[in-house]
């Protein structure tokens, strides 16, 4: 596949702060790329700079085959020479032009005729389920219309890619979730390519073919939503994406192709998946476990060896599951089991895992350890 | 992940330090500080530079000049004192009508509202005429007194007392509107909560409500006090017949011996007193702290039953009213009616021929025709160069033009005399350019100084309200900047222009304290000739002409009024709305 979109090295500051570091990615036709990453990491700005609203300092982007900003030759495309549709998390719709000429403006700027525009803007109001919508003025709209007609407006020219800056932030929770289908929807019958910009990592994991990690500027992992929730690549991914626990182990053997760690009361376990960690270490280290990966059980005489001993301290009921926080030895552990599965508050468990992240005291790296 | 690109074309772009000079936002900055500097920079150097200088020389002797005669520096402290008099009178007023407005059951408060505060639309010259008329010497006032106690009314309107009395009811509404605000904003749970341990409504009042809304009373006395120091027209009708002098009239008399370094010492000497007052204000504020209590929503605010007195208490606010606001516009029109000032009001002694007069009068006419000219002149210019020093401090960002603003805005602080000096000073035989004294030029001149921070203020506000993403989204739709501006700021800019038009349309459109020092002889304007005919003795003939501008100016500012109250329908409709 071509990429409709390529950032090289991007890098921009702001006087001391390096919004974005270094930054590189590329995106394919057809692709739904999400930047996902706390607040403040530099996803608008990465977005922005890709618009042609903010010049980088270092780096390159291609878009569409063309160089549209290049800090080595100086060449930076203003925004409205580069093929992009944009959404705003304000909307941004016009206040003073009705919905008709909102989305039309975008065709009109460009020279087309009237009838073109017309049924052109027609078509994106009938796609967005708005059809006789388009006399309004925006201030008698909903929130979710004016979102719909800030889609429509990227849409109107076709662009070769579409980017979105956490359109739905601003959205209630239920409407957000039929927006996210619905923006779904249009990508896949419009096969348009989206950069999407969010900090909400449902809606990324959801919606996305490939999910970039942002933390503090820098982009610490892409990949499909699977690959960055089954094996994130820095302790950052790992934190962020899902939630974790953290238990003390112990690295006894760390060799090319497998780890063998001690954790819990007894317990020795050995992990087999590809350890690509350069210097192995030894000693004390942490074992980084999800919730749905905690086994509980009401406490046996003995515990068995790779289990230990844990008390419930909080309980909650989720409906389709039980979440519990329970403490086991120093630590607190949060653990999802499924709704068939009651404990009382108080209660002593063993508690077992079958999956997990072995992570280095200095925090250098992790590796994913199963459980056999 | 990523491939190494190398970009494929290279385009040939002009050099980066020729592009640096072509950008609009640089060519745009260095135009308007180039305008800045001439209309503003420049005068009010001259000012400074020339009142330490005596035949070329650096001296401090124009300001002992000023001291050394007792008429000079009694000018000042005249200045201070009949100022503080009567901005503590407008506090008392001010006050006093918004607690009754806002925080009683007293009906009528949307009438009340607006018509306590009619008196800005009245021109302060108009007041003192309207004054003088209702109680001067042959007032009406005067001749009621006479005939219910038979004895001369123990006031004389030839009197500081007087000056003081209409500059406070000239300025009163500065400090109702700031302290009206203030209540109808505050958090009311305050006074809820104080309610709720039992206190009284008044013990309420006094204990809780009144220290809450200070900083809303000193700003409002700020802005009276500033104004009474700049005020020309009402000491000047009230004050120069009784001898009574204070600084604007001391600049006037001055400039007409001619005395222009002593003009321009006793300048400086206004300025100071007007940013010792800002600065004393500012501490009075800052001493007790900001509040940061007064926030958007309004539930029931503690109010005050009048029961009994209720009506009373209606019936004393519309006798004032009548007497503070209708009262002086009755006694012009009547002025402008009647044969002679005293007439019974018999139909024989009703006549137009004061209005024929003045219409015959080639000078009048001429005097109307100019503020119909310099009005919305002045009015245009400031508006275009204000909202593109805006768009570039707000919305472009451009390094500087932050400065410029300020810079811009500083005329605001400065009483007009100041500005009417600065004028002559910079003008009637410049460095450089031509000799605007004694033309029209040099009138537009003084009123784009003067109001050039109402302009800068109304598009400044505008323009930041309009978020920064409705532009960008212009422009990553495909419109050049030029096309953004077009299509996208301007028109949501238009109600912030138009209604900063309106406001220096009115305000240049009577203008006296300015216009009184430099004008000439076929440069005169409305204000100017009302005046010049009420000083010579002509009162009908002036009130004739003040009672034909007061429609132009009452209609203007009902419309800015509805502007005002259609702006803010907007933005409430809008609230329930993100951003849009
Ligand atoms: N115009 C600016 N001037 C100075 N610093 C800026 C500017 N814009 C952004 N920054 C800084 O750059 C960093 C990245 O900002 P950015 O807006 O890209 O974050 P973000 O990931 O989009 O965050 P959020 O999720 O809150 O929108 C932040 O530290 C921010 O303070
Ligand atoms: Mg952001």
């Amino acid at each position: 596949m071509t990429a409709i979109l390529t950032l090289d090295g991007l890098t921009k500051r702001y006087g001391q702060v390096t919004a974005v570091d270094n930054v590189s990615l590329s995106i394919d036709a057809n692709e739904f790329f999400s930047l996902i990453g706390p607040s403040g990491c530099g996803k608008t700005t990465t977005l922005r700079s890709v618009a042609g609203l903010e010049s980088a300092q270092q780096g390159c982007i291609q878009m569409a085959g063309r160089t549209v900003f290049d800090a080595a030759t100086r060449r930076d495309l203003p925004p409205n020479k580069r093929p992009i549709g944009m959404v705003f998390q304000s909307y941004a719709v016009w206040p003073h032009m009705n919905i008709y000429e909102n989305i039309g403006y975008p065709l009109k700027v460009r020279g087309l005729p009237r009838d073109a525009i017309k049924a052109r803007v027609q078509r994106v109001l009938d796609m967005l389920g708005m059809g006789n919508l388009g006399a309004r003025m925006p201030s008698q709209l909903s929130g979710g219309q004016q979102q719909r007609v800030a889609l429509g407006r990227a849409l109107a020219i076709e662009p070769s890619l579409l980017l979105l800056d956490e359109p739905l932030s601003n959205l209630d929770a239920k409407l957000r979730e039929s927006m996210r289908a619905e923006l779904k929807q249009v990508q896949r019958d419009t096969g348009l390519p989206i950069l999407y910009v969010t900090h909400d990592q449902d809606e990324a994991l959801a919606m996305s073919d490939r999910i970039g990690v942002m933390s503090a500027g820098v982009l610490h992992q892409i990949g499909t939503p699977t690959e960055v929730y089954t094996r994130p690549a820095t302790r950052f991914v790992l934190d962020f994406i899902g939630t974790v626990s953290y238990l003390p182990c112990e690295v006894l053997k760390w060799e090319d192709e497998s780890v063998k760690i001690r954790w819990g009361e007894a317990g020795e376990a050995s992990a087999m998946l590809g350890v690509n960690q350069d210097t192995p270490k030894h000693g004390p280290a942490s074992l980084a476990v999800r919730p749905e990966h905690v086994l509980l059980t009401p406490v046996a005489d003995a515990i068995q060896p790779g289990l230990a001993r844990g008390r419930v301290k909080i309980r909650a009921y989720l409906g389709d599951a039980w979440e519990y926080h329970v403490r086991v030895g120093e630590c607190l552990i949060r653990v999802r089991t499924d709704s068939a599965q009651a404990l009382e508050e108080g209660s002593e468990v063993a508690v077992g895992v079958r999956q997990g992240y072995v992570v280095n005291a200095d925090d250098a790296g992790q590796e994913r350890v199963l459980f056999s | 992940m990523s491939q190494r690109i190398t970009p494929q074309h290279k385009v040939s772009e002009p050099p980066a330090l020729l592009r640096w000079w072509l950008d609009y936002r640089r060519v745009m900055l260095l135009l308007l500080t180039l305008f800045i500097a001439i209309t503003i920079v420049y005068p009010l150097y001259q000012v400074f530079w020339r009142s330490l200088m005596v035949d070329g020389e650096w001296s401090l002797a124009n300001y002992s000049a000023v001291f050394l005669r007792p008429s000079n520096y009694m000018a000042l402290w005249n200045t201070l004192w009949v100022s503080v008099l009567a901005t503590g009178l407008a506090v008392l007023i001010g006050t006093l009508a918004a607690f009754v407005v806002q925080r009683t059951d007293v009906p009528h408060k949307a009438l009340l509202s607006v018509l306590l505060v009619l008196p800005f639309a009245i021109p302060p010259l108009f007041s003192a005429i309207g004054w003088v008329q209702l109680a001067g010497p042959v007032g009406l006032f005067t001749q009621w007194w006479r005939e219910l106690f038979g004895a001369p009314p123990p006031w004389n309107i030839y009197s500081p007392g007087g000056i003081i009395f209409v500059l406070a009811v000239t300025n009163y509404p500065f400090v109702f509107i700031t302290v009206a605000g203030a209540l109808a904003r505050m958090d009311s749970s305050l006074e809820e909560a104080a309610r709720t341990s039992g206190v009284g409504p008044l013990r309420i009042m006094k204990d809780i409500t009144l220290p809450l809304v200070r900083p809303a009373i000193l700003g409002g006395a700020l802005l009276a006090f500033v104004s009474s120091i700049d005020n020309f027209g009402i000491p000047a009708v009230l004050g120069m017949r009784a001898q009574f002098y204070v600084l604007t009239t001391r600049i006037y008399e001055a400039l007409t011996i001619p005395n222009m370094p002593l003009a321009t010492a006793m300048s400086v000497l206004l300025v100071l007193v007007a940013i010792v007052c800002l600065v004393a204000f500012r501490r009075l504020e800052g001493s007790r702290g900001q509040y940061a209590v007064i926030s958007g929503k309004s539930v029931t605010p503690n109010v005050i039953r009048l029961g009994k007195a209720r009506p009373w208490v209606l019936a004393a606010l519309y006798l004032t009213l009548v007497v503070i606001v209708l009262m002086p516009v009755f006694a012009l029109v009547l002025t402008s009616l009647l044969r002679f000032w005293g007439a019974d009001l018999s139909a024989d002694n009703f006549t137009l021929r004061h209005y024929i007069a003045v219409l015959n009068q080639s000078g009048a006419r001429r005097g109307i025709i100019n503020s119909l000219i310099l009005a919305p002149a002045a009015a245009t210019i400031i508006v275009i160069v204000s909202a593109m020093i805006a768009y570039l401090n707000v919305k472009a960002r451009q390094r500087g033009a932050g400065l410029l603003d300020g810079i811009a805005t500083v005329p605001f602080a400065l009483p007009g005399s100041v500005i009417g000096v600065s004028m002559i000073l910079a003008w009637s035989n410049p460095a450089f350019g031509p000799t605007l004294y004694g033309t029209l030029w040099i009138l537009l001149a003084g009123y784009i100084m003067r109001y050039m921070a109402f302009g800068l203020q109304s598009t400044r506000s505008t323009l930041q309200q309009i978020h920064d993403s409705l532009e960008e989204a212009a422009w990553t739709s495909g419109a050049s900047r030029l096309r953004t501006i077009r299509d996208i700021t301007l028109p949501l800019l238009r109600p912030g222009m138009l209604a900063g038009w309106v406001l220096i349309f009115i305000s240049a459109f009577n203008e006296l304290t300015v216009s009184v020092l430099i004008w000439t002889t076929g440069a005169e304007t409305i204000g100017v000739w009302i005046f010049l005919m009420q000083d010579s003795g002509f009162t009908g003939r002036a009130a004739a002409l003040a009672v034909l501008t007061l429609p132009v100016i009452l209609l203007l500012y009902l419309f800015t009024q509805w502007l005002t109250k259609l702006e803010a329908r907007r933005r409430e409709r809008r609230a329930g709305k993100p951003d849009a």
